[in-house]
């Protein structure tokens, strides 16, 4: 079979230089849990994106000696390229002895099956400098938005309960558009709703993502406002609500990200794919409840006519 | 039942290469995923909460089956049963969620209504929160054998200034079945698992930072917290943490004093379950806070 060294061991990352945030990535050169590899040296590379899903370049940024943990500012490097929007990054690893195996990183290997690196993942961090940060830590999912001939694309299910407004507190949503595959061009159609607290739907949109893209959703200014303020908790003043996203047309992860400027706090969090949350007797009943609950979506999305989304 | 736990502990014991064969010989005709998966109902994870006047916890309670079937009426009922640090049972709250709907549950608030007062302790410990399976979801699955959902919800923690931070659970602990109060616990036994958390610490960022060990099983486990330099100098603290209950390693650049201050590294040694890993819980001179699963 052949494998990409590049997507050996990679993530893909939203730079958020329109919420003022720093990035940096923190990597390991130990089997996270321990004893199916040995430390070794990995070699760290930085691919950058356009905002509109262009690759621009790749970086070497350095080497993880054993038993070592690194972090990596990516700001000054990324801004020096795409200095003011928000645009993805992805960082890979590669281990030691297989870079000493290829002639070019971009070339696949055939090898007879792929290494297991599963849950070698980087911690992503953003930071208000000088304040606080907030961390997450992923991986990306085998074989992502890799397209068989003739086979549907992946599709997404995506559901949160972090979604909370305040007078000092803002939540983004961030999908990230990525794929494993370097000639991958699709566009996909992100369609996502919000509740407040009864089940009542406040916010109904669609947004279209380009290969290679993220998008930052502001939900503050998505959500209309009379909404938030009947929302308000009087005792906290929090307004907390649940957000549900699909799409047909591509696998996205999304990062949900709070933010409270004022004290420099940040949190971020993956979310988990529907799916993860069945455990049926038979493993193919997964896909299948997850695409008849996107149908029920969409349909309910016809119903009310909204945002309408075609992708060739 | 003793027979699942049985076969289950015997399958936990084998080697890595033997478990995929193993598991296809015991669990033929059964959950794949669990023996004691045989009905309908839910997996859950068990939590750290906090509620010490500086921080609080707030549980968002979203009807995930809401998003699975959205044409079907999920309202349903949950419940939130809280331990202290040592596992020991606080209070058990019932809620309704309806559909599409979610509970805002404020650790501060079900304390009062267990009888605690803000300065009373316990300040922090573990909890479980459980929706029910609907019954329009009931009959949605009922022809699909055994069915199990694992509801990897997320819990938040608030500073005094209001700002939220969020993290999902990261294992497994309890089994709900339909029809039934008391779970079931989904480690039959506990075993020697270890974690090199990626995060690299440096100390002198943070006020406090905390790692967060929780126990899955039902007997008390003790756990390791090594924490090692660039130079490969190391310091190391020990907890036992029993049944339900939680212990939490604090990091500041007074207690770490000796090692480098950046870069640091971490190894927890002794987990009980292998996927039982750290949460890390970062505090900041600013006020700001931020948690993380490891």
């Amino acid at each position: 079979m052949q494998v990409r060294p590049l997507n050996l061991i990679s993530t893909p990352v939203p730079v958020l230089n329109s919420l003022g945030l720093d990035l940096a990535v923190g990597l390991s050169s130990d089997d996270p849990v321990v004893g199916r590899h040995p430390a070794e040296p990995y070699l760290v590379y930085l691919s950058i994106y356009s905002p509109e899903g262009k690759w621009l370049e790749r970086r070497e940024l350095g080497e993880i000696l054993p038993h070592r943990r690194r972090l990596f500012p990516l700001s000054a490097l990324t801004r020096a390229l795409v200095p003011s929007e928000d645009h993805l990054v992805v960082v890979h690893r590669v281990p030691g002895w297989l870079a000493n195996q290829v002639g070019s990183l971009d070339e696949p290997l055939e090898m007879d099956k792929e290494p297991d690196y599963s849950m070698f993942r980087s911690l992503i961090q953003y930071a208000y400098p000088g304040r606080g940060n907030g961390s997450v830590i992923y991986e990306t999912p085998p074989r992502l938005n890799v397209r068989k001939t003739g086979a549907p694309p992946s599709n997404t299910l995506t559901f949160s309960s972090k979604i909370v407004l305040s007078s000092s507190v803002k939540t983004y949503v961030v999908p990230i558009h990525y794929s494993m595959d370097p000639g991958y061009s699709a566009v996909c159609c992100y369609h996502y709703l919000v509740f407040d607290q009864s089940g009542r739907q406040v916010l109904a949109r669609t947004v279209t993502m380009p290969a290679f893209t993220i998008q930052v959703l502001d939900l503050a200014r998505e959500i209309p406002q009379e909404a938030i303020r009947h929302a308000t908790d009087s005792q906290d003043g929090l307004a907390l609500f649940s957000f549900v996203a699909y799409s047909d047309d591509a696998a996205l992860a999304p990062l949900i990200v709070n933010l409270a400027s004022g004290v420099g706090g940040v949190s971020v969090e993956h979310t988990h794919p529907a799916q993860a949350f069945l455990m049926p007797f038979n493993d193919k009943d997964k896909n299948r409840i997850k695409a008849a609950a996107i149908g029920s979506w969409r349909d309910m999305r016809i119903e009310t006519n909204k945002g309408a989304c075609h992708v060739g | 039942m003793w027979v699942d736990k049985a076969a289950m502990a015997v399958a936990s014991y084998l080697p890595r290469s033997m478990k995929s064969a193993a598991r296809r010989l015991l669990f033929k005709n059964r959950h794949p995923a669990h023996l004691g998966l045989r009905e309908f109902g839910a997996v859950q994870d068990l939590y750290y909460w906090v509620a010490d006047g500086r921080l609080d916890t707030l549980v968002p309670v979203q009807n995930y089956f809401s998003v699975f079937y959205p044409k079907l009426d999920t309202a349903t009922s949950g419940s939130l049963v809280v331990f202290d640090s040592q596992g020991v049972p606080v209070g058990r709250k019932e809620f309704a969620v309806g559909h599409l709907a979610y509970a805002k549950l404020r650790l501060s608030q079900v304390l009062k209504e267990f009888g605690h007062g803000p300065s009373a302790s316990p300040a922090y410990g573990t909890l479980v929160c459980n929706i029910t399976v609907p019954s329009s979801v009931r009959q949605a699955i009922a022809g699909s054998g055994p069915f199990y959902f694992w509801d990897r919800f997320y819990i938040g923690y608030l500073s005094q200034a209001g700002q939220p931070t969020f993290v999902h659970g990261v294992d497994k602990a309890l089994i709900y079945h339909i029809g039934r109060v008391e779970p079931d616990r989904w480690y039959p036994a506990a075993r020697e698992y270890q974690w090199a958390p990626e995060i690299p610490v440096n100390i002198t960022e943070y006020k406090r930072f905390s790692v967060i060990m929780l126990n899955r099983v039902s007997r008390p486990k003790r756990v390791r917290l090594v924490v090692e330099d660039t130079a490969d100098r190391r310091l190391e603290w020990d907890a036992t943490i029993q049944p339900n209950g939680v212990h939490r390693f604090e990091l500041t650049p007074a207690n770490t004093t000796g090692l480098g201050s950046a870069e640091l590294r971490m190894r927890i040694e002794g987990m009980a379950t292998q996927w039982g890993r750290p949460i890390v819980f970062k505090e900041f001179a600013s006020g700001a806070i931020s948690v993380m699963h490891c």
